[in-house]
């Protein structure tokens, strides 16, 4: 036999063996979850009911942090909207989340629609508010059979479902709360509103709340510290967030002489009160 | 730079042998390593991958070792092309081409293909048909997740 008939030969007869293992020759060919993965993350979050709803794996995968950690890579991760409800008959809110629904005939989305979200947690909570930090929803606070409570829910909305969070340190009935620099503030609601502990703020990486004491405020969405002389300010607005110097009182102010101290938002100004000694009032502008 | 280090060897897991432009062959991350490593010569082993997708895969790197740092003009025409390169791509060249972008480590193309799976599955049998994922819910599961979607296919 002619060398290069031999030679074709031997390639197509590895070729037959090789097209046996050859993803390609399988009549259903699938693929694997890293590239299932790959897909799902590209595709916009308006049809993550309906992916969700094809099989087991891809309901595991669409809840799976590596998908929120894939969209994010990839630049694909979008804002949602949620939405909550309160009926006047029905203790627990109502939970809805935007999608559009798939139109059977010509296979495209048609209408906007706000779809339930069935998880629910146990608790019936009257009064509760709610915060926002990356991809978790906070419910804080509010009534419990008439009573404050300190129980914190979370919404993961990667996978739509609620989890316990840690407790807050005191109970809060209708607090206010908000997200600055990926942690979450939360004041006032108190049954008594002289009480020290009027901030606290909760940390989703160390999972832990802390008292901020009545040195903070907040102003036009704006967040004020005080802390051993020195204003400082945070705006979540601002890229980047973290805090900034405003000003720093003179040497006589630092700890010890400085008291108890108390920041109050009086009609967009903000008023510093020092316990016994001064009242003084700073402008702020825009 | 003599001829022969401008060219390299790209042979696929069938033993069909393409050569190219190294500047075609180094948008492979994977390729891109080997060669650093010197631990192959001037011809490449690809063993994930048939001639017949590594074919299509070069016609990909090709074009985009051309076009890429040019003006807005030609990224305007290279998107036309990576759209007509995925319209007409069967559901297995497109798995292989995603697997073979993956393990060569194309990033561009790997998106490219992964973009096209998620624009040709928008409902749930487009997903069962397409993707070949087969419902494993159980009858009971079943009832709930219709219960879940009863939104979606109320006209």
């Amino acid at each position: 036999m002619d060398p290069s008939e031999e030679k074709r030969k031997k390639t197509e007869k590895q070729l037959l063996n090789l097209s046996l293992l050859l993803p390609q020759s399988t009549p259903n060919p699938t693929l694997p979850d890293d590239s299932l993965l790959s897909c799902f993350a590209r595709a916009s979050r308006l049809y993550y009911p309906t992916i969700s709803s094809v099989s087991k794996s891809c309901r595991s995968l669409l809840a799976s942090p590596a998908m929120y950690n894939t969209r994010s890579f990839l630049n694909c991760a979008e804002s949602c909207l949620y939405v909550c409800l309160r009926f006047p008959l029905d203790p627990n809110p109502c939970w809805f989340t935007l999608c559009r629904r798939p139109n059977l005939k010509t296979k495209k989305l048609t209408d906007n629609l706000l779809v339930p979200i069935t998880s629910s947690h146990s608790a019936p909570v009257k009064g509760s508010s709610f915060g926002a930090v990356g991809s978790d929803i906070y419910e804080i606070g509010g009534l419990i059979n008439d009573l404050s409570s300190s129980n914190v829910w979370l919404l993961d909305c990667r996978s739509n479902l609620w989890h316990q969070a840690p407790d807050m340190q005191v109970a809060r009935n209708q607090p206010y709360a908000i997200a600055i620099d990926g942690k979450l503030h939360v004041r006032g609601g108190l049954k008594d509103s002289s009480s020290p502990n009027s901030t606290e703020v909760f940390d989703p990486k160390t999972q832990t709340w802390k008292i901020m004491s009545s040195d903070s405020c907040l102003i036009d969405n704006v967040l004020f510290y005080y802390n051993n002389g020195v204003f400082l300010w945070s705006d979540n607005k601002l890229r980047g967030g973290g805090w900034r110097v405003m000003i720093e009182l003179p040497k006589y102010f630092d700890d010890g002489n400085s008291g108890n101290v108390q920041l109050v938002d009086y009609g967009g100004k903000m008023a510093v009160l020092w316990e016994g000694l001064i009242v003084l009032a700073i402008v702020m502008e825009g | 730079m003599s001829k022969s280090e401008k060219k390299i060897v790209l042979k696929s897991l069938d033993n069909e042998a393409f050569e190219v432009e190294k500047a075609v062959a180094l948008q492979s991350q994977t390729i891109w390593v080997m060669c650093e490593d010197k631990c192959v010569g001037n011809e490449i082993p690809l063993e994930n991958v048939t001639g017949q997708i590594l074919a299509k895969v070069i016609d990909y790197c090709k074009k985009h070792a051309v076009v890429d740092g040019d003006g807005d003009e030609s990224s305007e025409e290279l998107k036309n092309w990576d759209t007509e390169f995925t319209k007409n791509m069967d559901q297995s060249t497109l798995f292989n081409m995603i697997l073979a972008a993956n393990y060569l480590n194309i990033k561009s193309l790997l998106n490219l293909t992964c973009q096209a799976v998620a624009d040709k599955t928008k409902t749930i049998d487009e997903f069962h048909t397409f993707l070949n994922i087969e419902n494993n819910f159980t009858p009971e599961e079943e009832a709930q997740i219709c219960q879940e979607n009863l939104w979606a296919f109320d006209d």
